[in-house]
């Protein structure tokens, strides 16, 4: 009983942290660019069958993830310097919409070069788990958990240790102060937009490997994820990967309690837990649990 | 604003007998209603003349355009995103079928119930989005949308489930075969085409009607400037909370009469495909103005059909015909999501006023040279 609890709850920690590295690159991009990406889903679906490719042409798992990361960064650059950038003087919900139409370029290409069909990622953690004292966590959980931590590690490093990482702050605060004194704004925001696409990669990775089959579902994390960071504060990369951890988890505990207990809810009710919980959210504290409330008037 | 103030001052000193309050709708009245005269004259004749497939893919493009000019008004004009329209085109067409098929209404309580239930729907939207815009309301409509699907799917007594529901019977004599009329036989769907361009006019008209008229102008102004005009008094929260209504009722009521003509609905249709396509329909034909659904609506409904009969006739590189002609990479469904994207994306970037404004630089051009 109290395992099968600290058992969810470490799925959940995973399903979080898969939530979180989606909702670091929103909260990133957002910071230097002012929008949310919705194309951040396309990067999670592109990359994880990038990956897939990669492995049946025989290179090994790791190259292939850090290929797609690449090809995916690529693209993403490209994608704010064709569509986005050029989009300057033009009203936000535009912007979105141009991300949207982006997405479904990406998920309609999917479906043409790899299909509809579930399949097998190709990776290394296969069904294998490991056994702590009566709680078992499949590996793929575990590779999950340290690629967001190390994600985070990576972000935390670069945005307060390197030039580029305060370039990066100046762009985020003050676009036009920043470009003043010499920072290189517009190449500041596309390395931004790389930036989270690799993470969106990895987070795509983390929803088809193991016991999970790749199939153009594993794009919903990146609807969780929005979720996570509207309830955490768009203008706060930290409140954003919090919230996202705490959706993981809870929405891990309602996919194995509810159909138990509450089955009146329905099926799959866990799928759309995360948008309950965001109107909740909205209307005690409508600026996120982190953001500062002036944002929410702009 | 000012293009208003100069534009009724002229027509005043052209018509100074007409209203002085309100100067502006009475001066334009008989264009606008001579325009429908003829449009009306145009739709009455045209389904007869078109092939059956020709018809079908009008009936579409009439749909289209009715939830366009819901959309346009909403997020063309009133500056509000939404990626909800599927949800309330799903809430009109299960309205209608769980009136109009399960329990035997006519259409006309069954339409305006659709339009009603999707109002009501789109007015609890309203205080969410009183709280949040821009990338925070796209959010919160996804969650909605997504939500809604759920709950389709759930619902199975009413809905069918993920294998969907027949919606047969809900419109009594246009459900048989073909029907008469002054003495005319003529073919079910032309009285489909009859009724869904019917309101599809009526829906252009009403766009250009709200806009004209005060509440328009509350519209125009909480988009250009909310605090201004709250501090002018006007009620943020009943303008908004209104409009959401008002506009989820029109992507009802086309919900509810496409799903009927369709006959059949299935909940996976009203995800974000199809609210995708309602916005790439004020896109490309151009956001905030009132023909601009019309445009788009042609574009986005005949481009798919345009490409189905082309992969039917022709052998088209890469494409799979739905014959299982070609070892093509790509179906034509695909093919099809595909473009929806690229033009979404290739409008906003290159052109955002869409093919209307393409349209009048082309006409400026064309009399500049003569």
């Amino acid at each position: 009983m109290i395992e099968e609890l600290v058992q969810t709850m470490v799925v959940g920690l995973a399903v979080g942290s898969r939530i979180a590295l989606v909702a670091i690159g929103f909260s990133l991009v957002y910071r230097t660019s002012e929008v949310l990406n919705f194309a951040q889903g396309a990067w999670l679906l592109v990359g994880a069958y990038l990956v897939h490719h990669g492995v049946q042409m025989g290179l090994s798992f790791g190259v292939a993830l850090v290929l797609a990361c690449g090809v995916c960064a690529a693209l993403a650059a490209l994608s704010f310097r064709v569509t986005v950038k050029p989009m300057r003087n033009q009203p936000v919900f535009a912007v979105i919409l141009v991300t949207v139409g982006l997405l479904t370029i990406a998920r309609f290409a999917v479906a043409a070069a790899w299909g509809t069909d579930a399949r097998n990622l190709g990776d290394p953690f296969a069904i294998s788990t490991v056994t702590f004292g009566g709680v078992t966590v499949p590996v793929r959980d575990l590779f999950t958990i340290a690629a967001a931590v190390a994600s985070v590690a990576i972000i935390m490093l670069l945005l307060r240790g390197t030039a580029f990482g305060l370039a990066m702050r100046a762009t985020a605060d003050d676009r036009e102060a920043a470009l003043v004194q010499g920072v290189r704004t517009d190449r500041v925001v596309a390395m931004s937009w790389a930036l989270a696409a690799a993470f969106a990669v990895v987070a795509g990775v983390a929803a088809s490997a193991g016991v999970s089959r790749l199939g153009p579902g594993i794009v919903e994390t990146s609807f969780v994820a929005l979720a996570a960071v509207v309830i955490g504060g768009l203008d706060s990369p930290g409140g954003g990967a919090v919230a996202a951890v705490l959706l993981g988890v809870s929405q891990q505990l309602v996919a194995v309690y509810q159909p138990e207990y509450v089955e009146v809810l329905g099926r799959n009710f866990a799928s759309i837990f995360p948008y309950l919980l965001l109107v909740v959210v909205l209307f005690v504290r409508p600026y996120g649990l982190a953001g500062r409330a002036e944002w929410w008037r702009a | 604003m000012v293009a208003s103030v100069t534009q009724s001052s002229t027509e005043l000193s052209v018509a100074p007998e007409s209203a002085p309050e309100r100067p502006l709708p009475e001066a334009r009245r008989p264009r606008l209603w001579s325009l429908v005269g003829v449009a009306v004259v145009l739709l009455a004749v045209l389904p007869v003349w078109l092939s059956p497939f020709q018809r079908a893919v009008a009936i579409t493009v009439g749909f289209l355009a009715i939830a366009g000019a819901g959309l346009n008004l909403l997020t063309g004009k009133a500056g509000q995103i939404s990626l909800a329209s599927a949800l309330f085109i799903g809430v009109g067409a299960y309205t209608a079928a769980g009136l109009g098929a399960d329990r035997g209404w006519p259409i006309v309580l069954w339409l305006p119930a659709a339009f009603i239930v999707a109002a009501v729907v789109g007015a609890l939207l309203g205080p969410a989005a009183l709280r949040v815009r821009g990338n925070y309301l796209a959010v919160v409509t996804l969650g909605a949308l997504l939500m809604g699907e759920y709950l389709f799917e759930q619902w199975r007594s009413l809905t069918g489930g993920s294998t969907g529901r027949s919606l047969g019977g809900a419109f009594g004599s246009l459900d048989s075969r073909s029907f008469e009329l002054a003495g005319a036989t003529f073919d079910r769907d032309v009285g489909w085409f009859w009724l869904i361009w019917a309101v599809a006019l009526l829906s252009l008209v009403a766009y250009r009607n709200v806009v004209r008229s005060a509440a328009g102008r509350t519209l125009q102004a909480i988009h250009d400037h909310r605090g201004g005009a709250v501090s002018l008094g006007v009620s943020e929260s009943r303008t908004v909370i209104a409009v959401f209504a008002f506009t989820s009722g029109m992507a009802g009521a086309a919900g509810a009469l496409y799903g009927s003509y369709r006959g059949f609905v299935n909940p996976t249709e009203f995800g974000l495909v199809l609210s995708l396509q309602v916005l790439t329909v004020i896109v490309v034909g151009g956001m905030a103005t009132a023909v601009g659904p019309l445009l788009g609506a042609l574009v986005v409904g005949a481009l798919p059909a345009a490409i189905d009969s082309l992969s039917r006739s022709y052998d088209l590189p890469g494409v799979t015909g739905d014959l299982g002609g070609g070892g093509g990479f790509i179906t034509v469904a695909t093919l099809n999501g595909l473009l929806f994207g690229v033009i979404l994306v290739v409008f906003l970037v290159v052109e955002p006023g869409g093919l209307f404004r393409l349209g009048s630089r082309l006409i400026a051009r064309i009399r500049a040279k003569s």
